[in-house]
């Protein structure tokens, strides 16, 4: 364990020694405002009605008017993201407060998103909605999302250092404009069972006869394929592989397959960890040790084999829709969604991590073992995020079809 | 005006099936990219469905583990239809409200069921432990095809009972004793009497256990483990976002007239004489 923190960074293989912690205040202290608080909360602070009282007084009632709505009041969110995105244990009575309506549509599949928001010939009904960030490059390119103005999300300056630049930034700021706002984060960890096993230093010891029959892969595809790429040695960020290299990839992963005990669905992972049936899994979602132990079995940890793994970042986004005055709201709940409150709140609900370091006191320490606080970039730089497949032949690189074909074919093989 | 009376049964076809069915076999006709579907008017799917071998391999197993579990839910439901129509009389109307009523459950809490008797410490395995038969569980009860074909055997035969035991009672009883009277064994009576009598009742019992059983996705989901069927292979490509739904589509027809080529098949079986 790291003398830092009650967290241990060997389990995600890094080095227990570096003063992560020290980075982090230095990037905290860079964030801060120099009031001490931010200007959303300044603006709080002083009070809408003397905000309000002072433009009445400058200019004529549209003014006002508008004044009331950019400080608090009005508006309608068409939200389509993830269930539970729109944290509605911490987002409804802030909401009221502000007099926003938000009408929530929920998806099942990211294939869902780029359908949704092309309805209505570019202007779509819906204003907020979220992309997984290796896809953020493609969104931009089909402007599919829209500039946002950070001036009305000032709580962007608090996320994390690393994710207001690059590398990670250029799934959602381009140039200097960001396109999206990030919102949370999960790992495509490894699991084990601590009562039963020891934590995996590699993702090759699932393959010795110790843990014969008693792992399962996930049926994710893109975690399983990058946990694959790295061990083949040919690991790819922009997810560009000729077909040689995807085979091998597959070929590594069939050596998992025959050792493990079944190709699982996200769904069923915890309740084979609860059952017993199995001890550990491939890279798959940090958030199951925490649906295991909901389910009883408290012992499941994440880890990440030393080889590298992945992770995803969902992005809030704002598709160009046909609604433009409800922007302002978007914005606003987008500002809250990212304070350091609703981030600790987003993370308990979403078994999620926090992209902003303020939300990390706030977590409670089932919520903060899922990741390795004290070395967040370190763990990024190990597990980072990755694009898709391309959709269109583009030189050598197979596409999103051929690489489904490749994964149907490995699941029957 | 006779016609009339099968109205509201043609509507209902008409909005529950063949309106999806048109609106499948439109899908099936498109092509697949990562964001959606593309209308391009080819049948290109359907030649793919039948030479790609990922979607051969899947149509096999699923047709080579749910041909045995039709044949031995009809198998194993006549001996129960021959005594629920000619030797359980009196409480042959308790019996079928019984097999009626295991058919309420709904059918994921019965797959349900099995992965609990099933599993590494479901009911089987405990007993078996604490019998000192076993050190360690039995691992290959689940996520294998035994657990598959167990729970369809489970599931399906009940119906399978039904079926055959309303097509027996059309058998009559004074044919059997006829049959007797000539001379004929029990077996012969069976293979000659109330065999080709029945079959047109078998028939329909088989095929229709054998479209349960090979479009069914839930169980080969719960309990196959790595096992490609083909309906968790069709469930998984319209769900998921890397999913090919075309080609999904055009599995589905492919599925449907191997269905009708066996029934085709077998309805020559009608025409069975006993041996």
């Amino acid at each position: 364990m790291s003398a830092q923190s009650d967290i241990d960074p060997e389990r995600f293989g890094l080095d227990p020694e570096y003063d992560y912690a020290a980075v982090e205040r230095l990037a905290m202290a860079r964030a801060e405002d120099p009031l001490g608080f931010s200007r959303a909360e300044f603006l709080r602070r002083l009070g809408v009605g003397v905000g309000a009282a002072l433009l009445a007084a400058a200019g004529p009632a549209s003014a006002l008017a508008s004044a009331g709505r950019a400080a608090g009041g009005g508006g309608t969110i068409n939200f389509f993201s993830w269930q539970g995105y729109d944290i509605p244990g911490i987002a409804k009575p802030w909401l009221k407060r502000n007099d926003i309506a938000f009408r929530a549509r929920y998806f099942a599949t990211n294939d869902d998103i780029a359908v949704a928001v092309r309805q209505g010939g570019g202007k779509s009904p819906f204003n907020l909605s979220s992309y997984y960030a290796g896809q953020g490059i493609q969104w931009h390119d089909l402007k599919l999302s829209a500039p946002i103005d950070t001036s009305k999300v000032p709580n962007a300056r608090l996320l994390y250092d690393f994710l207001q630049r690059a590398p990670l930034a250029r799934w959602w700021k381009f140039g200097t404009e960001w396109w999206g706002i990030p919102f949370t984060f999960g790992g495509n960890t490894g699991l084990y069972d601590s009562a039963t096993m020891p934590a995996p230093k590699s993702w090759n010891e699932f393959l010795s006869s110790r843990w014969k029959d008693r792992f399962v892969i996930v049926d994710d595809s893109t975690a399983t394929f990058n946990m694959g790429a790295h061990l083949a040695g040919v690991f790819n960020v922009d997810f560009k592989y000729t077909p040689a290299q995807a085979k091998k990839v597959f070929d590594v992963l069939k050596k998992f397959k025959d050792n493990a005990r079944t190709v699982a669905t996200y769904g069923q992972v915890p309740e084979l960890f609860a059952s017993g049936e199995t001890q550990g899994a491939t890279a798959s979602w940090a958030a199951i040790a925490n649906q295991a132990a909901a389910k009883g079995k408290k012992t499941i940890k994440p880890f990440l084999g030393r080889e590298g793994g992945s992770s995803f970042i969902d992005v809030w986004f704002t598709p160009p829709s046909d609604h433009p005055e409800d922007l302002p709201a978007v914005l606003k709940f987008i500002n809250f969604s990212i304070s350091p409150a609703a981030q600790a709140h987003a993370a308990k609900t979403l078994s999620g991590g926090v992209m902003t370091p303020k939300a990390v006191a706030l977590l409670d320490r089932a919520t903060k073992a899922l990741y390795p606080y004290t070395a967040l970039p370190a763990f990024f730089a190990k597990a980072p995020v990755t694009a898709f497949p391309p959709t269109k032949k583009q030189g050598p690189w197979i596409t999103q079809s051929e690489f489904n074909r490749l994964w149907n074919a490995w699941k029957a093989s | 005006m006779p016609y009339l009376l099968l109205a509201p049964l043609l509507a209902l076809l008409t909005v529950g099936l063949l309106i999806p069915a048109g609106s499948l076999f439109d899908q099936s006709l498109n092509s697949s990219t990562a964001f959606g579907e593309v209308s391009r008017r080819t049948l290109d799917n359907y030649p793919r469905a039948l030479e790609d071998p990922v979607y051969r391999e899947a149509l096999v197993t699923t047709l080579l583990l749910s041909l045995p579990a039709a044949f031995l839910c009809v198998g194993l439901s006549y001996p129960v239809a021959f005594f629920l129509a000619f030797r359980a009389e009196r409480f042959r109307n308790l019996v079928l409200f019984l097999i009626v009523i295991s058919t309420f459950a709904s059918f994921i809490v019965r797959v349900y069921a099995f992965r609990i008797i099933l599993g590494d410490n479901g009911v089987i395995n405990q007993g078996l432990e604490r019998l000192g038969a076993i050190d360690e569980p039995l691992r290959f009860l689940i996520f294998s095809r035994w657990a598959v074909l167990i729970t369809w055997l489970s599931v399906f035969l009940p119906i399978a009972i039904l079926i055959l035991t309303a097509s027996m009672l059309n058998v009559r009883a004074d044919l059997l004793e006829t049959a007797r009277d000539l001379g004929a064994g029990t077996l012969r009576t069976f293979s000659r009497v109330v065999l080709p009598l029945t079959m047109r009742g078998a028939v329909g019992a088989f095929v229709l256990i054998l479209i349960f059983a090979a479009s069914d996705f839930i169980t080969p989901d719960q309990l196959g483990g790595n096992i490609q069927f083909l309906g968790r292979f069709i469930s998984d490509q319209f769900l998921l976002f890397e999913g090919d739904r075309p080609a999904a589509a055009a599995l589905s027809f492919v599925l449907m007239a191997v269905f009708v080529v066996i029934y085709l098949a077998l309805g020559r079986l009608e025409r069975f004489k006993g041996f």
